[in-house]
């Protein structure tokens, strides 16, 4: 075989593997002109709903009604619940800096919600106490709106949130710790 | 790494045995990475070694049988589930964390935690088997609980700071231990306040091994 033939065929697959690694990076989408992406508005319903958000301060449990956008959509009720609480946590100083809810999601089976923020929200300097009480503010206010989970798992950018005296490598419970002793 | 290997002896009978040595493993809060909360001019770190060593003195100066297990040097480094690994190798009789907070209050808080996950319900096989490290506690959980409840009772007749719990909290510290563990968070308004903690978290532990018949 001669050099040029070599030369030939190394191109073609240098030029194969380039295209197959950029279908596996995604850098090309191939998709099919059969295929329809339906979007049905009416699919998702959307109205407002009168929500109650719970926060601990001075030893006991407050509450605070917000009209907010409720939807079928588990997810979306969800951020905007913990939104509209966080900003309630936040004009009550009981935050050291403004959080926000990145993105929520509900696994497969709609029983476990992962939520993550963008920003850790429990304060540093915070006792475990106080730390505890605004994750069971969270738990209480999506409980007591008749969300149907089991399960929280608690994140923040994508990864498990991280403290050192609260373990979040396992998702907590709807129904939180605070009733057992 | 994140399986702790069981064996079906392990969950011995640990109110009946009477011991020679009684060992308690206390874990001052942070490490030379973890500098803890500011409390005054000094980190946490620094305060619960203090009291880590102060504890250890008083517990031994109460009983012969008692060997106590710090966890950590002064500049040490402990990495993830260390502490975990050593008191379930030593076999500890008793993990204790200490962690200390800054407070205004005028009357200071302590809280008494245990760990806990979700599924507690749950029993742990008794013959050999695998169980995963955050289930543990499992094997002395109702100790734990026993031992918890009867500091924590002996701590809130203290006339210096308000007790309370023991609560159930999956508290990272006490993760993966075995041997009842309980953790202790208190409040300081000032750095030095941590003297008035010692002397009757001492009395309370050697109390309640005393009533469940561990130490004579």
């Amino acid at each position: 075989m001669s050099g040029r033939k070599y030369t030939l065929i190394s191109l073609i697959a240098f030029a194969i593997g380039m295209l197959l690694c950029a279908l596996h990076y995604e850098w090309i989408v191939i998709r099919s002109p059969l295929e329809v992406i339906a979007y049905n508005p009416e699919s998702v319903q959307t109205g407002k709903k009168e929500t109650k958000l719970f926060f601990w301060k001075h030893n006991k449990w407050h509450q605070e009604t917000q009209s907010l956008l409720w939807s079928n959509d588990g997810a979306h009720n969800i951020s905007q619940l913990i939104s509209a609480l966080l900003n309630v946590l936040d004009d009550e100083h009981l935050l050291r800096k403004k959080i926000g809810v990145e993105s929520v999601a509900l696994s497969p089976s709609g029983l476990q919600a992962y939520i993550s923020f963008d920003h850790n929200p429990l304060p540093k300097e915070s006792n475990v106490h106080q730390k505890w009480l605004l994750i069971e503010s969270m738990l209480k206010t999506i409980r007591e709106n008749g969300i149907k989970i089991q399960d929280v798992q608690f994140l923040v950018y994508h990864e498990p949130l991280s403290d050192y005296h609260l373990d979040f490598n396992q998702p907590w419970p709807l129904n939180g710790f605070l009733h057992q002793k | 790494m994140f399986l702790v290997c069981t064996v079906s002896i392990l969950p011995r009978s640990w109110t009946t045995r009477a011991q020679k040595t009684v060992t308690i493993m206390i874990d001052p809060a942070g490490d030379a990475r973890q500098t803890g909360r500011t409390i005054g001019s000094n980190f946490e770190r620094g305060i619960t070694m203090q009291c880590a060593e102060h504890l250890a003195q008083l517990l031994k100066k109460e009983s012969s049988a008692i060997t106590t297990v710090i966890t950590r040097a002064p500049a040490e480094l402990v990495p993830e589930l260390q502490n975990a690994n050593y008191a379930n190798r030593l076999n500890v009789d008793l993990f204790i964390s200490l962690n200390f907070c800054h407070t205004h209050n005028t009357r200071p808080n302590m809280w008494v935690y245990r760990y806990a996950q979700a599924n507690d319900f749950l029993a742990l096989q008794t013959q050999l088997s695998f169980c995963s490290y955050d289930q543990a506690y499992l094997f002395n959980n109702k100790i734990t609980a026993t031992l918890a409840a009867d500091i924590e009772r002996l701590l809130a007749t203290s006339t210096q700071f308000d007790a309370h719990g023991p609560y159930k909290l999956p508290f990272k510290p006490l993760v993966g231990i075995i041997a009842p563990a309980i953790a202790f968070e208190m409040e300081l308004k000032d750095e030095a306040d941590w003297q008035t903690y010692a002397e009757p978290l001492a009395q309370a532990i050697i109390q309640t091994l005393r009533k469940h018949g561990v130490l004579p």
